[in-house]
């Protein structure tokens, strides 16, 4: 582009094309997260169920503690690397929207179980184990705003169903052996759909 | 039909300030790469629009090497509305 003087037609097809571009640049930055994050929470969660049905480490449920430990690294790194990688930087009003609705999910779930644990005494043992619950339905349902948000309509159907899934699966939800379940739905809820975001995106060139 | 603001009617300063206007801030290499645009030619745009209070630029450190960030002030949001306004008032005049 250069310093030209354009016409009305031109002017319109510059701002609405501009405007398009950097809302995309939105859905290229969201995918690999997604991938990240759901990977951390499906590795953890296998390990967990190896150490309570195999191993007995004595770890068990404490394992999960290493999501956001290993969640936030990764971010940490992940947001140096880019600042330093010299690569183009732009911070859509979009991205900022769908960056709080994650900040808002992660505090709930890290503070909430450090208030449940905190007065432990006042819930059986079997209230505690349906914070897994709460762990693998709110990421879900962020995961579901994300995309909606993001236009990716390959996976808009699929994690509608997956929300509509975890509440029949509520009833019948065993906290014996949500392990495996919780791997599944990390999966299903931030693998795939990051996978597919970062297909949307080469689509769309960005 | 209203004057369209010549500062703004131009294609490479109408494409930064159209960025800025989705956006709450974009560096110096994203602007380059969206609008195609040369180095040189694009500081300079970036200095009439900044001299002008449409945006605002600083530079950060923080990195390796460092960042120019821009960002579009209420003056640069107003006049974006008014330049839209009298696109608007263009097109139905048609």
């Amino acid at each position: 582009m250069e310093d030209k003087n354009i016409s009305e037609k031109e002017s319109l097809e510059i701002i609405s094309n501009m405007i398009r571009q950097t809302q995309n640049q939105t859905t290229a930055t969201s995918g690999n997260t997604f991938i990240a994050w759901g990977l951390i929470m499906a590795a953890v969660a296998f390990f967990v169920s190896i150490d309570c049905n195999f191993l007995h480490l004595g770890i068990c449920s404490w394992g999960y503690v290493l999501i956001p430990i290993l969640g936030i690294t990764y971010t940490f790194i992940a947001k140096s690397r880019q600042k330093k990688s010299g690569k183009a930087y732009v911070k859509t009003y979009l991205g900022d929207v769908i960056s709080t609705i994650w900040e808002c999910t992660f505090l709930v779930l890290t503070l909430f179980p450090i208030a449940m644990l905190l007065h432990a005494d006042q819930y059986s043992s079997e209230a505690l184990k349906y914070m897994l619950f709460l762990a693998m339905f709110i990421p879900a349902f962020a995961s579901f705003i994300t995309v909606k948000m993001l236009k990716v309509k390959a996976t808009f159907y699929t994690q509608m169903a997956l929300i509509f899934s975890l509440n029949f699966y509520a009833p019948i939800y065993d906290p014996e052996s949500p392990n495996i379940v919780f791997a599944l739905v990390s999966i299903l809820s931030l693998v795939i759909p990051g996978y597919l975001i970062n297909r949307k995106a080469k689509k769309d060139n960005i | 039909m209203k004057e369209l603001d010549a500062l703004l009617h131009s294609q490479l300063r109408l494409a930064i300030m159209s960025i800025l206007l989705s956006a709450e801030e974009a560096d110096f290499v994203y602007l380059k790469e969206k609008t195609e645009s040369t180095a040189g030619n694009l500081s300079v745009q970036i200095d009439k629009l900044s001299a002008a209070g449409y945006i605002t630029k600083e530079t950060d450190n923080s990195g390796t090497k460092p960042r120019t960030i821009c960002r579009m002030t209420e003056v640069g949001r107003s006049a974006m509305h008014s330049y839209m306004e009298s696109l608007k008032s263009y097109f139905m005049g048609l």
